[in-house]
């Protein structure tokens, strides 16, 4: 079985994000950026499904800038066989132009199953797998946490819902989206490390793919007109005194103040 | 040319002590009746919320003028009971998380939103240093360090402790084996003093004299001697009682002193930068003795400047703790006997490091290791690392026992011998029990887990009967997590801990230095040496 990891870099969650007020952008100084969370899960999936198929095959992909690399040394020293990095120099925010691009790299191959991760933790879009399994034409299936290979060309798949969870079959190739709960991603063993960070990962550029420039100009569906940091939190206010005192007092503040009540 | 021993304090102009937030009210108050380690609960009639050094001041001067003792507090993370107030008032400093001015300039002035509101602190990149107040917290200091590639050296791993409560016990953490303490990476401290005057020391500037002593002039004229303490500490690593060796710098005499002879308001830390990579590995071995060996050739080739191989951290896991831990961890394996946590920095070409971590560990036949050189696997390294300690204080909490940890450090030719005494003594009495801490610097926690309130008498037996072997081998009873107001039974008669390293006459000697500079002894009451030796010692 032939089975991909599409993955993203995005900023660490614990990171403070700044935008300069300038150029409407997020500050890359000082910012450390990691592997989306929820792709942690695509790669453990992949991997481990790899392990029970004997004969199979992951690649993981990526489109990104040069730092992007480190991500796929991390995918690689979890277990994933090969990665492509395809270079993006400007870092895409524009969904539908990453995903027709990653299909087109895709396309070139014989792929039996595609992860992703549920969404980026940056743009919290959730749209590039579905969006990639539209352009290749195959069944998409988001919020997996739980898998199974039934047959050898079907799969069982739980999707989580609020409401409790969907049981679907779905036929190969397909795209998968993971959400937590799916699995453990795996910690790198330095052995896999090691050779991960001595192996040649190929990088392809936008221009080899075979696009025209009028095809690449219309693929931005999408433009940021700018970027807004949430408002601070208004301070909390602190009630002291006896426990009845405190009572009254909250739900005077809470009906003449904040009027929730 | 001579050193000098003489200082100064000065006064500060500091508001009423009205005008400081406080509070009465007793659900407020019983957040800071206890720690992390739940060991002891204390009592207080009031808590104050000072932000800034002028209000600190107001609050220790009305304590020393009114004879109410007062303990400080700082993130509540200590496993000794030292912010534990025995009567009396506790000082907060969760809310001195601004810092007072610039004082390098504005470029360096880091504002951050955190959980409490915003903070601010003062970092210098190029310099390595960082101006902080007391209350920052680790995990706001290390956020804002880690966008600079800075590292805060000792690097413990509990990130809801504060930076002044990390001065108070000279703290440690796990890349204390090549970094050593926070004591000597402080290079300057503002502290304000029993009497509420401040104190300014730049490290490298006073130094106790020939006589073992410091001379201090307050804003009044009046002047006193501050006597260091008598006794010798041991050649390990140490938090226990306060800091003392010939012609020793002033500010050692505060780092570690647990809160008793004045309060931090500010501190000036070097920092270590490092804008290459970590590798953090947890390697797994098939028994506790090949991890121990692995430990010391570890530890050789690091100390040997011609090796490539450079540990930040040498952790230990026993058998016992990678038990106690697969519950929530299923991926350790099921055969491990023992496992060591690493972490060395990376050159830009990495591999021979690699290769040399990799050759010692099969060298010592490693089942199976986890290993992250990005920095998120390896924070779910640190994660895993710190929560055992954290799983273990919730066990014995709910099972109503409170914590039977040690902290003992040996020199380095008795790790094998103190390892074999804990495993021994405890499985002797049939007791439930795990190891796990700092092996780099033979600083293992041995932590007994009392399944009832019954086996706790017998527990404490074998506890002091192990400490006094440690003691024994010129080790220390506490490495890292201070004493505070731990206590032992004597003949039936109760001493505080730090009796068994330095006898009656140790406990003497620090009761002096701390009346020196504490006559009314109102400063975190109990910590280190018990009231009684105060009263000794004021009445004769």
């Amino acid at each position: 079985m032939n089975i991909c990891v599409l993955t993203k870099q995005v900023p660490d969650t614990d990171s403070s994000i700044r935008i300069n007020d300038l150029s409407d952008d997020i500050v890359l100084d000082g910012l450390k950026m990691i592997m989306n969370p929820y792709d942690e899960y695509a790669v453990e999936e992949a991997v481990k499904t790899c392990q029970s198929i004997p004969g199979s095959k992951s690649t993981v992909m990526t489109l990104g800038e040069g730092s992007s690399k480190s991500i796929l040394i991390t995918s690689l020293a979890m277990g994933m066989d090969e990665a492509v990095r395809i270079e993006d120099p400007g870092g895409e925010e524009d969904c539908y132009k990453t995903a027709i691009i990653l299909s087109r790299v895709l396309g070139e191959m014989d792929f039996d199953l595609i992860f992703v991760g549920k969404s980026a933790f940056d743009d919290n879009a959730s749209s590039v797998g579905a969006l990639v399994a539209e352009f290749l034409g195959v069944p998409y299936v988001s919020n997996v946490v739980k898998f199974e290979i039934t047959g050898d060309d079907s799969l069982k798949i739980h999707r989580e819902k609020e409401s409790g969870a969907d049981v679907v079959c779905v036929s190969l190739p397909c795209v998968i989206s993971c959400e937590k709960g799916l699995n453990r991603p795996r910690y790198p063993k330095l052995m896999k490390l090691m050779k991960a960070n001595k192996k040649n990962i190929p990088v392809r550029s936008i221009d080899s793919l075979g696009f025209t420039d009028v095809e690449i100009n219309g693929f931005e569906k999408t433009k940021t007109l700018g970027l807004i940091t949430p408002p601070c939190r208004p301070p909390g206010k602190m009630l002291e005194g006896e426990p009845e005192e405190v009572i009254s007092e909250l739900f005077r503040e809470l009906r003449e103040v904040v009027k929730v009540v | 040319m001579t050193q000098k021993s003489k200082f100064s304090a000065c006064s500060i102009k500091s508001p009423s002590i009205e005008e400081v937030r406080s509070s009465d009210s007793p659900d407020i108050i019983d957040k800071y009746l206890t720690d992390e380690a739940g060991m002891i609960k204390g009592t207080a009639q009031k808590v104050f919320f000072p932000k800034n050094e002028a209000e600190v001041s107001a609050v220790v001067r009305w304590a020393n003028e009114t004879g109410t003792p007062l303990t400080t507090s700082g993130g509540g993370t200590g496993l000794t009971g030292s912010r534990v107030p025995l009567g009396g008032a506790v000082i907060s400093m969760e809310n001195m998380d601004n810092i007072r001015e610039v004082p390098l300039s504005d470029k360096f002035l880091v504002r951050r939103k955190s959980l409490t509101g915003e903070i601010s602190l003062c970092v210098d990149g190029e310099k390595r240093i960082i101006i902080t107040p007391p209350g920052i917290l680790l995990s706001d200091l290390y956020a804002v360090l880690s966008e600079k590639n800075l590292f805060y050296p000792p690097n413990p791993t509990e990130l809801s402790a504060s930076v002044g409560g990390n001065i108070a016990v000279n703290t440690s953490g796990g890349r204390t084996f090549r970094n050593g303490a926070i004591r000597e990476w402080v290079k300057r401290l503002r502290i304000i003093l029993p009497t509420g005057e401040l104190l300014e020391i730049n490290r490298g500037e006073v130094f106790a004299d020939k006589e073992g002593l410091f001379h201090i002039e307050y804003s009044d004229g009046r002047k006193a001697d501050i006597p260091i303490p008598g006794y010798k500490m041991p050649n390990v690593k140490n938090a226990s009682g306060y800091y003392s060796k010939p012609g020793m710098d002033l500010i050692d005499l505060f780092i570690g002193a647990e809160g008793t002879l004045g309060i931090v308001t500010e501190a000036e830390i070097e920092v270590i930068k490092w804008d290459g990579g970590i590798f953090g590995c947890i390697a797994f071995f098939p028994s506790g003795e090949k991890a121990i060996k692995f430990v010391k050739e570890a530890r050789a080739l690091s100390r040997d400047e011609g090796e490539i191989l450079d540990a930040l951290t040498l952790d230990y896991f026993d058998r016992n703790s990678l038990n106690f831990m697969r519950k929530a961890n299923p991926d350790i394996p099921i055969e491990a006997g023992g496992a060591v946590f690493f972490e060395q920095f990376l050159p830009e070409d990495p591999d021979e490091v690699l290769m040399s971590w990799m050759e010692l560990m099969e060298k010592f036949d490693s089942l199976d290791d986890w290993s992250a050189m990005d920095d998120k696997t390896r924070e779910r390294l640190r994660v895993f690392r710190h929560l055992l300690p954290e799983s273990v204080h919730e066990l014995v909490r709910g099972r109503g026992v409170g914590k039977m940890g040690m902290d003992l450090a040996v020199p380095d030719d008795k790790l094998e011998e103190i390892m074999s005494i804990y495993h021994t003594s405890a499985r002797q009495h049939g007791f439930d029990y795990l190891i796990f801490g700092h092996i780099g610097n033979n600083n293992l926690h041995m932590n007994f887990l009392p399944r009832n309130c019954d086996e706790v008498p017998d527990i404490k037996a074998v506890y002091m009967d192990v400490a006094r072997k440690g003691i024994g081998m010129g080790g220390t009873i506490s490495a890292e997590h201070g004493v505070g107001k731990k206590t032992i039974m004597e003949n039936g008669e109760e001493f505080p801990y730090i009796y068994m390293m330095y006898g009656r006459e140790g406990l003497e000697s620090i009761a002096r230095t701390k009346l020196s500079l504490d006559p009314n002894a109102i400063l975190n009451r109990g910590n280190i040496i018990s009231q009684e030796y105060l009263m000794t010692e004021v009445g004769g």
